[in-house]
């Protein structure tokens, strides 16, 4: 067992990246307190726009605060927002795209034009509308990419359970007489969930991104919440102190980047066809 | 494979190289890059501020303000009397404008223009408000009709939206000054389209919206023409793309700067950094009601959080050139008294106060704050640098980011909102604008502040505005502002600087409050 | 016969999913807790109640939702989408004077991110798990995980500022015209009007915004054609010719890019799609004249009939590029069109 894990990250050098990456983000968000060298918040007016130094790694903001103690607890919101997203969006779209493709019908029919609907809207501006709704804060904006989110695991699970359901076992199960709620949620939805996993470990680096892109707009936790989409756009202002919005910039990419690594990896892992690759 | 690509990198990037020469200006238009706020070029329904810079061009007004002048000066106007009640005005109009079109400017026109902001009942159209109606004495005289009497009218004459147009022409594309109006007016299309009807030195003519307009030289121009023969107005949201345009010279003039792009553009050759105070001034409001206010309804805490606001901070964080006003009337304003010296902070007499008034621990307190930026920095800003303040002394603002549209413009105006920090800018030249901020006026109710709260504040108001020798009006406008510099719900904390950039071959680029840029003062330099 | 009625339903489909659209943009604008009335009047006139009365008179904000709904509705059957209460001008004219400046940018992204995906996709199966592929795995992936707002700033510092080899922002240097519409792409109006440094320099400006553009989706779909190749290269079909001794990359380009493309046609309609409902970030930084920026306008200032236009067009671009998209994909696999 062990030496088949050691095979699997020796063999993929993008996927030990990736795991080595998260594995930071995820250590630096949790030791955050323990480990940045200031308070995130604390201003001191003096050592204004300071480029990066001995003292200040990544230089200081216009307030005068660290921004490498800034990018060490922002990584918090961003994991939080991309793994709460993607297992809400999974649950409720699985649920959903489950009881469409099972039952059928006109029900299906409805369902799935309802999904498309949600599809059709353009990301960013539906994100913009619900939260200008239901007020700007870390919570609402998440519910806002939920909803954006959810329609592409209800169309995978629907498909899935599409196949799944002609399958033997579930003839077998109808033929006991199980109900069809039972047969739904005992049989096919157990053996359909494998791709919705796959999909959602390579949707973590997205949402991440969407994220980091709407409390680049504004929405998300109000200041001086150090998000890191937020630190960016305070940043633009200040264009020519690159520090400012380059280094939270780089902190979205490389933990984006990370996460797709491992979803591609993983991927690959549980793809039969392209296992023989490892 | 290899090779080929590298020589297509190559060429490509020599012939971008040398397009870009192609697009430094060429000696006669001088291109600005701004980010402007223009929503029509109809002159009697503008309001943004970016409007009254090419109103100001294409449009001449009663009377005009200089940045070399105090006050409103005489410009079509060649007087104004006012009667001994001050209820009429009357002026007299210069007999040698033409409008571009040729047809000469006269009292009709004058009539026809003002009128007609008034009733179309757009957003400027307030500042006819003091007027009943106007009588043509004859061709260059005109008496205005007020309803009470007005010491800013002459102030009021010289806003851009009281610019004069041909009316001849305007009636022909549907301009009325009726007193339906409002429905009837069918001309802003016309002016929408890229045309002016002014008397100015200059003639809209082109507008993409949102992208760019183009004003070119008045041929019939009656006046002194300048150097520049075009203008091309660019919208340029960035003001760090504003920056680099200006230095790679696809622009001579940056409106927009930021503290930080200015910091970049010194020392740069060829190109001139200026800043200037504004009169948009930020400040903190406090409900008077204590249902809405809570803690910060009291008087004493009210004055605690003046004295914790650390005011020499906030100007570092607005940038270099702002200052911090020491009541309603901005620094620059006539009759405005001398800005507050940034170290009347005293942390340790607001925790006293704050402890007389019964919180000697501080407290806890929302504050809704909303995204706009009023030249460019964020009020969030603001918020987090007063949020530190005040925790100095155990005040904790829990801040809450509102949109101006999600609500936070109704409750401000319903004066619903507990504690927080906007802005203002006069709507008019003129310090009568200012007091709104007192007992009973426009910004003071915002606050709960009704005139019954103090009515010998409130009675000011009355009487500043029909003060009509300007001295003892200045004596008043000084008591007033003694009177609030340490009392009160509203707290200025600074006025913004405004920066902009200019290429050294131009002369006489100066900010305007009133034009934001005064486009007549503008010559290539020798 | 079959094809015919196939294409029917889709349509059929198309115009629900577009009234669809319209409701739900129009119930959104209307829950949402704010009001046009403050985003387009001045402070002032706010507090003047017979101003904002005579506003919300005007706009028709003051008559019951279900009879506002109705009305817009009837305006959609006549094709007109009402007027923005923003700019007091044709919704429908808008979004003609803004959907081209998108279109031309979306359709320049598409093809640079077609180009270089299918090119990395190819390199990257042929030379599967050699470093070269690693290489392109890494580049495809980054492409999807910069954050386009970091990459878009990034870029016009670096290639317009400190080597000043890039042109600046918009769509054409304040030294040219803009072509006469023709066909509302600036490149090919110059060239109609016989100018080709117009056209050149307009081209010079698309590349820029282009390719941040273009990063996210190349990624895309060089991850689907190299899955897809790698697919196809290992059925038996393939492994056969192999054995009868064709070469390499004449395989590839004759036999499996054909079966692996049609994944990739739908991720490149998808892209297409998406991009064609106008980023907001990009047009904003680029102060690109689309439909992005013209939806941020009008979201922010809740301007509804702005919003609803913007969404019906995206959703209609969407719906468009989908029905194409299965079309293709019928006319390519007959299995497909029954089976719908």
């Amino acid at each position: 067992m062990m030496k088949k894990i050691k095979r699997i990250f020796t063999s993929n050098l993008l996927f030990t990246l990736g795991t080595l990456i998260c594995i930071f983000w995820i250590l630096a968000s949790i030791l955050a307190p323990v480990v940045a060298p200031y308070d995130p918040l604390a201003q001191d007016l003096l050592l204004k726009l300071n480029a990066p130094s001995l003292a200040h790694p990544f230089g200081t903001d216009n307030f005068g605060r660290d921004i490498l103690s800034r990018v060490l607890y922002g990584g918090r919101y961003s994991l939080l927002a991309g793994i709460l997203t993607v297992i809400l969006a999974g649950i409720f779209g699985s649920i959903y795209g489950a009881i469409s493709g099972y039952f059928g019908g006109v029900l299906d029919n409805i369902l799935m034009r309802i999904s498309e609907m949600i599809k059709a809207f353009p990301t960013i501006i539906l994100a913009i509308v619900i939260t200008s709704a239901l007020g700007s804060s870390l919570f609402n904006t998440m519910i806002a990419l939920v909803i954006v989110a959810w329609p592409n695991y209800a169309r995978l699970m629907r498909s899935v359970v599409l196949s799944v359901k002609e399958s033997e076992y579930v003839e077998a199960a109808r033929a006991l007489g199980t109900s069809r709620w039972r047969i739904l949620f005992f049989e096919i939805i157990p053996n359909s969930v494998t791709s919705v996993i796959v999909m959602a470990t390579t949707d973590i680096g997205n949402q991440i991104l969407l994220f980091s892109t709407l409390s680049f707009l504004g929405l998300g936790n109000p200041p001086p919440t150090p998000e890191w989409g937020m630190m960016v756009s305070d940043g633009v202002s200040y264009f020519n102190k690159f520090w400012m919005a380059g280094f939270p910039g780089l902190a979205i990419f490389t933990m984006a980047i990370g996460a797709n690594f491992v979803g591609d990896g993983l991927r690959d892992l549980m793809d039969p066809k392209l296992r023989k690759n490892f | 494979m290899k090779k080929k690509l590298l020589t297509v990198t190559a060429v490509t990037a020599a012939l971008l190289a040398s397009s870009q020469a192609a697009w430094a200006a060429t000696g006669d238009q001088v291109v600005i890059g701004a980010q402007t706020d223009i929503v029509t070029l109809d002159p009697g329904r503008c309001y943004e501020p970016y409007a009254n810079l090419f109103l100001r061009a294409c449009y001449d007004t009663l009377y005009e303000f200089r940045n070399d002048a105090d006050g409103a000066q005489p410009m079509l106007a060649t007087g104004c009397e006012f009667s001994e009640d001050g209820l009429t005005a009357t002026i007299t109009i210069r007999d040698d404008a033409v409008f571009a079109s040729g047809n000469p400017v006269t009292a009709e026109d004058v009539k026809f223009s003002i009128m007609r902001c008034k009733n179309l009942k757009d957003n400027p159209s307030f500042i006819c408000d003091v007027i009943d109606s106007i009588d043509v004495v004859d061709d260059h005289t005109v008496q205005f009709n007020l309803n009470t009497p007005d010491s800013s009218f002459t102030s009021k004459l010289a806003y851009c939206s009281m610019s004069i147009i041909d009316s001849t022409l305007a009636k022909e594309q549907g301009a009325t000054d009726a007193e339906d109006a409002a429905t009837t007016d069918t001309a802003k299309e016309f002016f929408d389209a890229g045309a002016s009807l002014g008397s100015g030195p200059y003639q809209i003519t082109s507008y993409l919206p949102d992208e760019e307009f183009v004003l070119e030289q008045n041929e019939n121009y009656y006046g002194e023409a300048s150097s520049i023969p075009k203008y091309i107005i660019q919208e340029m949201d960035d003001a760090n793309t504003q920056m680099m345009s200006l230095t790679q010279d696809d622009i001579q003039i940056a409106l927009n700067l930021s503290e930080d792009t200015v910091s970049e553009l010194e020392g740069t050759d060829g190109v001139d950094v200026l800043s200037f105070p504004t009169m948009t001034m930020g400040f903190v409001f406090m409900n008077m009601d204590e249902s809405l206010g809570g803690p910060v309804s009291d008087p004493k805490v009210q004055q605690a959080i003046r004295l914790a606001i650390d005011y020499a901070g906030i100007q570092q964080i607005v940038g270099d050139g702002s200052l911090t006003p020491l009541s309603y009337v901005q620094v620059g304003l006539l009759g405005a008294l001398d800005a507050r010296d940034p170290s009347y902070t005293d942390v340790e007499k607001a925790k006293e106060l704050l402890a007389e008034a019964g919180y000697p621990d501080g407290f806890e307190i929302d504050f809704p704050c909303c995204t706009l930026a009023p030249e460019g920095i964020p009020l969030t800003d603001l918020a987090v640098k007063l949020a530190d303040d005040l925790s100095k002394i155990g005040i904790t603002l829990n801040i809450q980011t509102v949109d101006w549209t999600g609500g936070y413009a109704e409750d401000y105006r319903d004066g619903k909102l507990g504690f927080s920090v906007m802005y203002w800018s006069p709507d008019y030249q003129d310090p009568n604008a200012e007091l709104e901020f007192l007992p009973g006026g426009i910004v003071g109710l915002r606050s709960g502040w009704a005139a019954e709260m103090d009515q010998e504040l409130a009675d000011m108001k009355g009487q500043i505005v029909s003060e009509l020798d300007q001295d003892a009006r200045v004596e008043k406008l000084k008591e007033m502002q003694e009177k609030t510099a340490e009392y009160g719900p509203f707290i200025p904390i600074v006025q913004y600087p405004k920066y902009m950039g200019v290429t050294s071959q131009l002369t006489g680029v100066e900010f305007s409050d009133s034009y934001r840029m005064d486009v007549r003062t503008i010559e290539w330099a020798e | 016969m079959d094809t015919l009625k196939f294409i029917v339903k889709r349509i059929i489909y198309l115009l629900i999913l577009l009234l669809g659209v319209a409701t739900i943009v129009f119930i959104l604008t209307r829950l949402v807790p704010t009001d046009p009335v403050a985003a387009n009047l001045s402070q002032r006139n706010l507090s003047d109640p017979e101003i904002v009365a005579a506003f919300r008179q005007k706009w028709g904000l003051d008559k019951p939702i279900w009879e506002q709904f109705i009305i817009y509705l009837k305006g959609l059957l006549r094709l007109d989408f009402g007027t923005s209460i923003r700019t007091s001008k044709p919704v429908l004219d808008e979004l003609k004077r803004c959907f081209p400046a998108t279109f031309e940018l979306s359709l320049f992204a598409i093809i640079i991110a077609t180009v270089f995906g299918i090119l990395f996709g190819i390199i990257s199966a042929l030379k599967r798990n050699s470093w070269l592929d690693q290489l392109v795995r890494a580049i495809s992936v980054a492409g999807v995980s910069v954050p386009t707002f970091w990459l878009a700033l990034l870029l016009l510092y670096f290639f317009y500022y400190k080597l000043g080899i890039a042109p600046g922002t918009g769509r054409i240097s304040k030294s040219f015209d803009a072509p006469a519409a023709v066909t509302g792409l600036y490149v090919i109006d110059s060239l109609l009007e016989g100018d080709p440094a117009k056209a050149w320099d307009c081209l010079s400006h698309l590349i820029l915004p282009g390719c941040v553009l273009a990063a996210f989706t190349m990624g895309l779909i060089t991850r689907t054609a190299r899955s897809n190749l790698l697919e196809v290269i290992s059925t038996d079909y393939i492994r056969t010719a192999r054995a009868k001794g064709m070469a390499n990359i004449r395989l590839i380009l004759h036999h499996a890019l054909g079966n692996a493309l049609i994944p990739v046609l739908t991720v490149v309609g998808l892209g297409f799609g998406n991009l064609l409902g106008g980023t907001v970030l990009v047009e904003t930084i680029f102060s690109w004249p689309g439909v992005g920026q013209f939806a941020y306008e009008s979201v922010t200032k809740l301007d509804s009939p702005g919003i609803i236009g913007v969404a019906i067009l995206i959703a209609l671009n969407y719906g468009i590029i989908n029905t194409i998209v299965d079309i293709l994909y019928g006319v390519i696999d007959p299995r497909v069109r029954s089976g719908v």
